[in-house]
């Protein structure tokens, strides 16, 4: 028998005004150990006037204390290295090194994980996957990639730990194929995390081998996908071809795991609207706010994600602008009876033009700074689209200056532009030499790039 | 506030245990030790009690 947890069903009882309590009492505990252990954020607050007792409301924290960016961890990393001073314990404390992917070509932040900060990082995976079904004892099969130095590739297996399931962790290297034949190796499979991007490619895998989920694994409790945007139409179909419920979890390394994940009610809602992502605001306080004016957006609005870790000890974030814009919804529109913070399931995209890619931050300016290092390239331009397998693919068309699209130096210029972009990137792109008149001219501000998934995995949706 | 969860303080047991096992001066155990700390100290949290004081290894 199944028995429900005591530990969720108080934070799900939570009126507003309590859970505003709880997380104050852990703001003011959190500022006052940055204060004392961290030059970066006591030098933040002193410069803003703003002593940490001085904070007695969430609406004090709002005027008092400034946001951060990633420009202020790397400036204070480059300054002292490795961590900077926003490490906020001895670095003996410090049992794993988490980094940011890099793909920004701005750098790449460094978080010190305490070894409760790793136990805490794999509580906020489980923590969805709870609410998404995932129990002890389950099979999970977990497509994203694992290891490395980021929190989305350290997090999932402690995750699972935590949860006390079977994990089966697909390796990087294998194929589709690969994690297909994988998952069915196990028919008992209940609960499947992976990209939104790899359960459009899983799904259209399993569909050409004429394999149907719902029968192949019969006792799936849910699936739970993260890292890109969907239709909520996809979403629904991927439902009813899975046979359970599709949630979504919006994380990052700044969060220490998951900040945020869909109810029971999932991803895709019975009325056809986009679910809604509840915060799981008592560890990481999300605050939603006009990056213009710098103040809190009302219900309804789009706003930058602004983030507070309230019990990470090793390299916490303290009003970190996240550079995620997403839509703050009221916790009543949900209908669960959550009071905790909602913001639009399936839309949650970037201030700026960042991609995410096969689970890689890919920025337009990355790629520019390869393609136009090569003088003799004259422009090109960028697609990311959903080819009729269901694979994401990005294809680059370029134009030399001298016109040429053939030869010798053409195809090297293609090897070596392609190997580079892959290293600068992680994702590997397609790039094909055109005539400079296929390619448009840019007046004002160049939109080299083109997402074209989303009709990609609205296509899917019709052969459903 | 929120009520104290059902199991906060046999689980504020446990972790004053794991704490008093700092005692232990094998070097070999010691990373462990502090292994099973932090996840106490993290389970401490989920349930929403404050990080404890003692949650990172002292001075040696």
């Amino acid at each position: 028998m199944s028995r429900a947890s005591a530990t969720l069903a108080r934070y799900d009882a939570l009126s507003r005004d309590d859970l505003r309590a709880l997380i104050l009492d852990r703001l003011q505990r959190q500022l006052a150990r940055v204060n004392g252990c961290s030059a970066f954020y006591r030098d933040k607050l002193r410069s803003a006037g703003t002593r940490p007792e001085q904070v007695r409301s969430l609406d004090d924290f709002a005027r008092a204390v400034p946001a951060s960016n990633k420009a202020d961890f790397l400036r204070d990393q480059e300054a002292h290295p490795p961590f900077g001073t926003r490490l906020c314990v001895p670095e003996r404390a410090v049992a794993l090194v988490n980094m940011t992917g890099g793909t920004s070509g701005q750098g790449q932040e460094i978080y010190g994980r305490t070894h409760h900060d790793i136990a805490l990082q794999g509580f906020l995976h489980y923590l969805p996957w709870y609410m998404a079904g995932l129990r002890p004892g389950h099979t999970a099969l977990n497509c994203v990639p694992q290891g490395g130095l980021t929190t989305g590739g350290w997090g999932p297996p402690e995750g699972f730990r935590v949860a006390g399931s079977i994990a089966v962790n697909a390796p990087v290297a294998f194929s589709t194929e690969a994690k297909v034949d994988l998952a069915l190796r196990f028919p008992s499979l209940n609960f499947i995390y992976a990209s939104t991007n790899f359960l459009h490619t899983i799904s259209d895998a399993m569909r050409r081998r004429g394999l149907t989920p719902s029968q192949s694994f019969p006792a799936m409790q849910g699936i739970l996908i993260a890292g890109e945007g969907y239709p909520t139409a996809w979403a629904h179909a991927m439902c009813r071809y899975w046979g359970c419920t599709v949630h979504e979890g919006y994380g990052s390394t700044q969060g220490a795991g998951f900040i945020a994940a869909t109810c029971t009610k999932g991803a895709a809602r019975d009325d056809g609207k986009p679910g809604h992502l509840h915060a799981f605001e008592w560890e990481n306080y999300v605050e939603v706010i006009d990056p213009v004016t710098g103040r809190h957006v009302a219900p309804g609005e789009e706003g930058e994600i602004v983030l507070t870790n309230l019990s990470v000890l090793g390299s916490p974030v303290i009003r970190f602008a996240t550079g995620d814009k997403a839509r703050l919804l009221p916790p009543e529109s949900c209908g669960c009876g959550r009071s905790w913070t909602c913001i639009e399931a399936g839309t949650i995209s970037r201030y700026d033009d960042m991609m995410k890619i096969r689970g890689n931050n890919v920025w337009p300016a990355t790629v520019d700074s390869v393609v136009f290092s090569h003088p003799e390239v004259a422009e090109y331009v960028g697609r990311v689209y959903v080819d009729e397998q269901g694979r994401t693919e990005v294809e680059i068309r370029y134009a030399t200056r001298s016109g040429a699209t053939e030869g010798e130096a053409v195809e090297a210029l293609t090897a070596t532009m392609a190997s580079r972009i892959k290293s600068r990137t992680n994702v590997t792109m397609r790039l094909r030499p055109v005539p400079r008149s296929e390619l448009p001219t840019f007046e004002y501000k160049a939109r080299r790039w083109t997402d074209e998934r989303r009709q990609g995995y609205a296509r899917q949706v019709t052969r459903t | 506030m929120i009520d104290d969860h059902p199991d906060r303080a046999r689980i504020e047991a446990a972790y004053r245990a794991a704490v008093a096992l700092r005692d232990c001066a094998d070097p070999l155990l010691a990373g462990q030790i502090e292994g099973v700390i932090g996840r106490l100290s993290a389970l401490l949290v989920a349930i929403g009690a404050p990080v404890p004081d003692d949650a990172l290894p002292p001075d040696r």
